[in-house]
């Protein structure tokens, strides 16, 4: 009996040993960058792995400072915001339509327009980006965060599978109940399915809001003036340029904890609804 | 859930709202907006508030017009231009390596109104190339875009610097590094200038562009080719910390000079733009020479302008023209000379003392005398280039495949 | 996976060998495909036919409806919509609208449609030019009138689809009169938009949405591979400076068989290297990463979990930045990066070129983005393995130990098996995704370290997507034609794959039964 025991204890020390190193190689780069957002050093090329002396001049010079006109982070900073408001409540409310009309009507294209959408998310997507420039340019929607809002938020049709998945566990029996009782279909998205799928709309909600902060891409394509940047675009060139990341990379550093921390805190509370969307997905199998 | 909802939709709402009125925000005034590399901005923005001031119909540019500047590279600016050039900036200042292309994909405004100013002022050498059919197609700004040695003078003596298998020897000896960009094209094709190859694009009548290159099929480029090879391969050159010419991990701007202060770079191939950077001890001077067929041969270097172009595809261009005119003329260069070092194109600015006695453009001159090229026009070639020269660095060319190699290096440049 | 039937398998199917039913799975994958493939090459003639009887009896219809019609039905062939305004206020709605999709329709084509679709054949003829005053005179725009002729074509299928529906109504009203029943009014129309005709009025925007965002660019894009939009034979096509026209295969061949020829199957193969390397690693650690954190024994398991999710919290284009500076590398010691410094002042370790980007080195390059993806990409899994983790049956774990299986025995029995019955489709779909996986590769190596290849550079890392970009939005004389043979291609590769998934998953074909 005390074997078994010992083998336990071994065996958990082990996997307690093994997690601690795994934890401490996953998080080191990022404790990494964040202290280097606190070094005074502004450069990449440092002697020591941790700053000898911390700042809080990376945080500020992204908000003032002499180039601030040049690099106006704070200006990126709200530009991301309104882009990732608009996308996110008109991706939602799309994904949430054709999930609905997927999931509970059924009428004869309904199969085909499936398929469709799911070989349409094969291609790879900036195949078709030069196209897209030119077509929102007969609009004048290029160089215009509208625009950008647009070509995030327009085609979320295509991404229904997850939320569609979700409203199929939902019972039909509710709309069958509802449909007696005289309510239209209309009423029941809206009234019923909706408040019973709380879950998957904070999830989905979520998910279309972080994506434009995450985006380099399309964004890089479609905005020219610097005053129209998103962070993504904005930042990047301060450790890519190599005339700018002598001078930049703590600012790059600052800069990306800043946009770190919110994301972070959103997807944390994301999280919880994605294993619970996979789960349903396993029960479903 | 309702709530939600409408938070949603209000937001979005909110969302098109606010911009609607960034979008129509502002006055009557018209802007120009202006590509410049954020170093030179404070001196451009001084002269453009002068160059306002000065009257224009009724009353002065001020009243009209408000300009904005943009922070860009020089380097990137035909890329950035080329997907949708009606949005982009009304003048924008770039290197002289995209003047060809630019000039094909009409990104430039050519200036019949100014050729002869142009022409009259600035070196012949900064003229030449924007000159088509007899019209300038851009301001010269600056003739500094080219690149000599900084050498560590407490290491070496000037005698020392005047081969590179002698500043090799010694480095080695003493486990030094030199830092030489062998993986960009601006840099490894130095030898191939310095054997004496000819590359360049030639434009013909009907605008299609033709490359010629003798680097294949010369003896000269055979030569250069063996020289690279030798300089580079890991077995002269030593295998990761023991390498003696090194590239620039990522930025050699500052990894030059930072090197130098710690003593471990003895040497470096880099501009005029770092001077600031240097510490006292580093020395500019003109390349050395290579072995190069059995003899010692001068190293070569492009050397080329930076010009501000107008955009022909925006309005205002004439108002545009005479802005970019303002911040290249003489005063406009001396003033950048004294602000930033940059090296002028005007003649008389290039004459006076003060920039004869500036170093760094001595050396940049004395370079160019002794083996100057004049920059090529983008392309294919930098890609293929850089690829030769990190391939040579990483023993993947060895002299048995050498030749292949290099026929490989010459279908890959004039595709 | 596909051959059971019940969605709570018991123990006795899972006491299979597991390599058994590996390969019963791959073979049911590959039969799958098969029968797929062979349904559609099969159905191709009696589509084909299908379609031109359909065609047929729409013209049928068409004209019976308009011999039997009178003469507000016949009108209404003219004007869309007459059929039902005609015939009084009730009407209005449905009829003005029909009326509003036709002006619409008129307006476009006059101005737009028309013109651009005169030129499809050549895609322009007047070059921009200076004039003798050195101003630009603006001349036609192939890209444009390619997307404009792409747009009237989808247009006119929809136009003409709501035209047939229109002289179906207006028949129909007509009937309806003469039958002497009720024509239905606004309020009953309305009604139909919000039940039976539901689907139309929800997804009218979300398809109108898809069709501008991704199939007219992605149609325009297609259309570019028959093009010489490009730097072709030493000239530049590029609009608006330039023209550019139809090539027919040209740029087909010059992928396959010329320039291109040796090089596009050698990027193709790391693409399947690293996807197959990027899609297994990622699964099997973080599936062992989860039952590490998810053992009974194990506290603090929130804390773990956490730890690990905040590396994918975080936007990833800063951590892959970040990581490749992390791993920078110069031989001068003062210069290299940080990883190098740890490792030599805490293990003594030679100051190494892990990237492989500075020596040029191919094989560390490799190996180094899937470690990296590794680290990137792991919590993903660890996160998924979680929920199906709690979800496995007690009693699964109960019986296998009545029957005195081991822990070892119990994971290849149990657990693997069911965390593959769940995860089995996802895994391909994360598959493609990394045929398709831009970001890591470009972040970390920007494609690189470069090769020569005959005379083609590329890099030793490069994606056929990372290729494609590079192709196209990178160069100064970007190839748009051969970028888009290659997206076509790229697209083949993933749809076969993606067939797989398609052909296996229950979630699509079950739906019904589950319900």
């Amino acid at each position: 009996m005390m074997g078994l025991r010992a083998k336990r204890v071994i065996s958990d020390l082990t996997i307690y040993i093994i997690l601690s190193v795994m934890v401490v190689i996953w998080l080191f780069p990022l404790l990494w960058m964040v202290l280097r957002a606190f070094d005074v050093n502004t450069g990449f090329t440092s002697l020591t792995i941790f700053p000898q002396k911390f700042t809080l001049d990376n945080f500020i010079n992204l908000f003032s400072g002499s180039d601030y006109e040049a690099y106006p982070y704070g200006r990126w900073l709200l530009n991301t915001f309104l882009v990732a408001l608009g996308s996110c409540a008109i991706s939602t409310l799309l994904v949430l339509m054709v999930s609905y009309a997927l999931s509970r009507l059924r009428f004869s294209a309904r199969k085909k327009l499936m398929n469709i959408a799911l070989l349409l998310g094969l291609f790879p997507g900036f195949l078709s980006m030069i196209a897209l420039y030119y077509i929102f340019n007969q609009f004048k929607l290029t160089n215009s965060l509208i625009g950008l809002t647009l070509a995030y938020s327009l085609a979320a049709g295509t991404g229904y599978y997850i939320v569609k998945g979700f409203f199929d566990t939902v019972p039909t029996a509710i709309d069958e109940a509802a449909r007696i009782d005289g309510a239209s279909k209309n009423r029941i998205f809206w009234q019923m399915i909706i408040p019973l799928s709380k879950p998957i709309i904070v999830y989905t909600i979520l998910t279309t809001f972080i994506s434009p902060w995450c985006d380099y891409i399309m964004a890089s394509v479609f905005i020219h003036d610097t005053s129209k940047y998103t962070i993504a675009v904005g930042i990047r060139a301060w450790v890519t340029d190599r005339e700018l990341v002598n001078r930049m990379f703590t600012r790059f550093c600052a800069g990306s904890v800043l946009i770190s921390v919110p994301i972070v805190i959103l997807f944390m509370i994301m999280q919880k609804f994605y294993v619970a969307g996979i789960t349903g997905g396993a029960a479903k199998g | 859930m309702k709530k939600m909802l409408s938070v949603l939709l209000a937001s979005a709402t909110a969302l098109s709202v606010c911009c609607g009125l960034a979008a129509c925000g502002g006055d009557s005034k018209k802007t120009l907006t202006v590509w410049a590399p954020d170093t030179a901005h404070e001196c451009y923005k001084a002269l453009t508030e002068e160059f306002l001031a000065q009257p224009y119909q009724d009353g002065t540019y001020n009243d009209y017009f408000k300009v904005k500047f943009v922070a860009k590279p020089e380097g990137n600016i035909q890329t950035e231009l080329g997907t949708d050039a009606a949005a982009g900036a009304d003048l924008f200042f770039f290197e002289a390596g995209q003047v060809q292309d630019m000039i094909t994909k009409n990104l430039l405004q050519p200036l019949p109104t100014y050729t002869a100013a142009i022409q009259e002022r600035d070196s012949k050498d900064a003229v030449d190339t924007v000159l088509k059919d007899g019209v300038c197609y851009a301001f010269p700004a600056t003739l500094d875009n080219g690149w000599f040695m900084w050498y560590d003078s407490d290491y070496y003596t000037a005698d020392e610097v005047l081969t590179l298998d002698s500043m090799l020897a010694k480095a080695k000896k003493d486990g030094k590094k030199i830092m030489f960009a062998y993986n960009d094209g601006w840099y490894i094709s130095s030898f191939f200038q310095g054997a004496g190859c000819t590359m360049d694009f030639v434009y013909n009548e009907d605008g299609t562009r033709e490359y010629v290159t003798d680097i294949y099929t010369s003896e000269n480029g055979k030569n250069a080719a063996r020289a690279i090879q030798h300089y580079l391969n890991p077995v002269t050159n030593g295998v990761e910390d023991k390498a003696v010419i090194i590239k620039p991990s990522s930025d050699m701007n500052s990894e030059i000079p930072a090197g130098m202060k710690e003593n471990t770079i003895v040497a470096g191939f880099i501009g005029t733009w770092v001077a600031k950077d240097m510490p006292t001890k580093a020395v500019p001077t003109k390349c050395p020479t290579f072995t190069c067929g059995g003899e010692q041969v001068q190293m070569g270097s492009f050397y080329g302008s930076k010009y501000c172009g107008v955009n022909p595809r925006r309005n205002n261009k004439d108002v545009a023209a005479a802005l970019a005119d303002f911040l290249t003329n003489e005063k406009a260069q001396q003033k950048r000379f004294e602000m930033t070092e940059a090296g002028p194109s005007n003649k008389k600015v290039a004459e006076s003392d003060a920039v004869k006695n500036n170093k760094a453009l001595a050396a940049l001159a004395a370079q160019r005398e002794a083996g100057g090229y004049a920059q090529l026009s983008q392309g294919s070639f930098w890609e293929p280039m850089k690829a030769f020269g990190d391939e040579c660095a990483s023993g993947d060319i060895t002299t048995e495949n050498l030749m292949t190699k290099l026929e490989d290096l010459a279908k890959a440049i004039s595709k | 996976m596909a051959t059971d039937k019940s969605t709570t398998p018991t123990w006795k199917q899972y006491n299979r060998s597991w390599i058994v039913k590996l390969f019963l799975a791959i073979w049911n994958y590959i039969g799958g495909v098969g029968i797929m493939l062979w349904g559609v090459i099969k159905a191709i003639p009696k589509k084909t036919l299908a379609l031109f009887v359909g065609i047929g009896h729409c013209f049928q219809g068409l004209w019976t409806r308009f011999i039997r019609g009178d003469w507000r039905t016949k009108l209404s062939y003219l004007i869309m919509g007459f059929g039902c305004f005609s015939r009084g206020p009730k009407q209005f709605l449905k009829g003005f609208l029909l009326l509003f999709v036709q002006a619409l329709f008129v307006v476009f084509m006059v101005f737009l449609g028309a013109p651009n679709l005169a030129m499809l054949g050549t895609l322009g003829k007047d070059t921009e030019h200076y004039d003798d005053d050195y101003n630009l005179i603006k001349g036609d725009n192939s890209l444009t009138i390619l997307i404009f002729c792409v747009m009237s074509i989808i247009l006119m299928m929809f136009v003409i689809y709501v035209y047939i529906k229109n002289t179906k109504i207006a028949y129909d009203t007509q009937k309806r009169v003469e039958e002497g029943k009720p024509l239905s009014n606004a309020k009953q129309q309305l009604s139909y938009a919000l039940n039976d005709g539901y689907h139309i009025t929800v997804l009218a925007l979300p398809v109108l949405g898809i069709l501008l965002i991704t199939v007219l660019p992605l149609v325009c894009n297609i259309l570019v591979a028959f093009t010489n939009y490009g730097y072709v034979a030493n000239e530049p096509h590029y609009p608006p400076a330039q023209l550019f026209t139809w090539t027919g295969l040209d740029a087909f061949r010059f992928v396959f068989s010329q320039s291109y020829g040796s090089i596009i199957w050698r990027v193709l193969g790391w693409t399947l290297v690293w996807a197959v390397a990027a899609t297994f690693s990622n699964f099997f650690f973080g599936m062992f990463l989860a039952m590490m954190i998810n053992k009974k024994s194990i506290k603090l398991k929130a804390f773990w979990r956490t730890c690990f999710i905040l590396v994918i919290a975080v936007p990833d284009f800063i951590t892959l930045l970040m990581m490749s500076r992390f791993f920078g590398y110069s031989p001068e010691s003062t210069l290299t990066g940080p990883f190098n410094i740890i490792m030599r002042d805490i293990f003594g370790l030679k100051n190494t070129d892990w990237f492989g980007t500075y020596t040029n080195n191919a094989l560390r390059a490799r190996v180094m983005v899937i470690v990296v993806n590794l680290w990137r990409g792991m919590p993903f899994t660890m996160l998924a393995t979680t929920g199906i983790l709690l979800n496995i049956p007690e009693d699964l774990y109960e019986s296998s130990r009545i029957d005195g299986a081991g822990p070892v025995r119990r994971f290849i029995s149990i657990t693997f098996p069911y965390i593959m019955f769940v995860m089995a489709p996802q895994l391909i779909t994360t598959f493609t995704g990394n045929i398709n996986n831009f970001n890591v590769i470009y972040f970390l190596t920007g494609g690189g370290p470069d090769h020569n290849v005959g005379g083609t550079v590329i890099g030793d890392t490069d994606l056929l997507i990372t290729w494609l970009y590079s192709l196209t939005i990178e160069r100064p004389q970007p190839e748009y034609n051969n970028g888009a043979v290659i997206g076509i291609f790229t697209f083949l590769i993933t749809s076969f794959f993606a067939l797989i998934v398609f052909n296996s998953s229950k979630s699509i074909k079950q739906e019904d039964t589950f319900k």
